[in-house]
């Protein structure tokens, strides 16, 4: 059930990403090489959707047979970690940038 | 007699916007005076060219930050040149220049602090998909608000000078619309909603806003609101 769930929600998540990763590289908004690392990223995301059993093969080739729950969750945790501290400093700039642009938009009214 | 500021947000917009402006009204009853404040939010086409031929006053931002962000100028704008109410008004022509008045109404007359203008009247020619967002954006502002409006997205609205000295907007993008609703009634001020009217021609259909940015918008106001 869960493996029909995260198959859901990767391929809606991934036809959300991808034609939009193709909108902006053709609107000139995203470079090449950008492009193409995000779509190598959410292809990664759709095959392992599909096929979860290929990160149990790598852990144990890699020697661990154990565990798989657990590096899942970390792995989670971690990525929602990175990407709130993204999303605040991000927001942060886009802060200041609208502030400046205000600012220098506005100059003439002083 | 109050003296009223027009607010436009400009995002390429070069092939209307000499005629969105130029179909404002000069006068209005109960106003004195009628100043536009045109915000080039950074466009890449004449946007900037063509204002500069009309009456309003051009803003310019150096880039692009999106809808908020001019907003939040434009209103910054009206203050500073001491108007008593403000309008803003989307770009691209959708709205009707003689909804202005209807607007502006309940601000001069019935003491309220800000109006929204709602495209519930006009709505069978509203694209299913934007009826169906737009809904789902009135839900979400509604739990983020708990105020429930028929058009949290509307651009069209209308301010009172306690709103615009009150509410604060930090939101750079479509957001903005909710975020003004959600900051109106944390800061306890009289909102009301006016029937509108909307020109959906190919033009403004084209524009507004895409599914994609609907889910960053909500993920935005959540933000906002945890953050404040």
């Amino acid at each position: 059930m869960i493996i029909t769930f995260s198959k859901v929600f990767a391929t809606i998540f991934a036809l959300m990403v991808l034609p939009k990763l193709i909108v902006e590289y053709r609107a000139k908004k995203e470079s090449f090489q950008m492009t193409v690392f995000w779509a190598v990223i959410w292809v990664g995301v759709l095959i392992l959707a599909y096929f979860p059993g290929l990160v149990e093969w790598v852990i144990k080739k890699m020697g661990s047979v154990s565990g798989v729950e657990t590096i899942y969750g970390i792995a989670f945790i971690f990525i929602m970690y990175i990407n709130y501290r993204i999303y605040a400093k991000s927001h942060r700039i886009e802060q200041n940038l609208r502030k400046i642009a205000t600012q220098v938009g506005l100059k003439e009214f002083e | 007699m109050s003296h009223l500021a027009i607010v436009i947000p400009v995002y390429n917009e070069g092939k209307v916007i000499r005629k969105v402006i130029e179909s404002l009204p000069t006068k209005l009853k109960g106003v004195r005076q009628i100043t536009i404040i045109a915000v080039n939010d950074g466009s890449t086409d004449d946007s900037a060219r063509e204002i500069h031929k009309t009456r309003a006053i051009l803003v310019n931002h150096p880039i692009n930050l999106g809808a908020g962000s001019a907003t939040i100028t434009g209103l910054e704008g009206a203050k500073r040149i001491g108007a008593d109410l403000a309008v803003t008004i989307d770009g691209d022509g959708q709205h009707d220049p003689k909804d202005i008045y209807t607007l502006v109404k309940p601000i001069l007359f019935d003491d309220f602090d800000l109006a929204i203008g709602s495209r519930l009247e006009n709505r069978d020619n509203m694209p299913i998909f934007k009826r169906v967002g737009n809904w789902g954006l009135n839900l979400v502002t509604f739990i983020l608000s708990g105020h429930w409006t028929t058009d949290s997205q509307s651009g069209m609205k209308a301010f009172s000078k306690r709103a615009m000295r009150e509410i604060t907007l930090k939101t750079c993008g479509f957001e903005v619309c909710s975020e003004i609703i959600m900051s109106a009634k944390s800061k306890r001020l009289k909102i009301c909603e006016v029937p509108i009217n909307t020109i959906y021609d190919g033009y403004s259909q084209k524009k507004g806003q895409s599914i994609f940015n609907g889910v960053n918008l909500v993920v935005k106001l959540i933000f906002r609101k945890i953050t404040g």
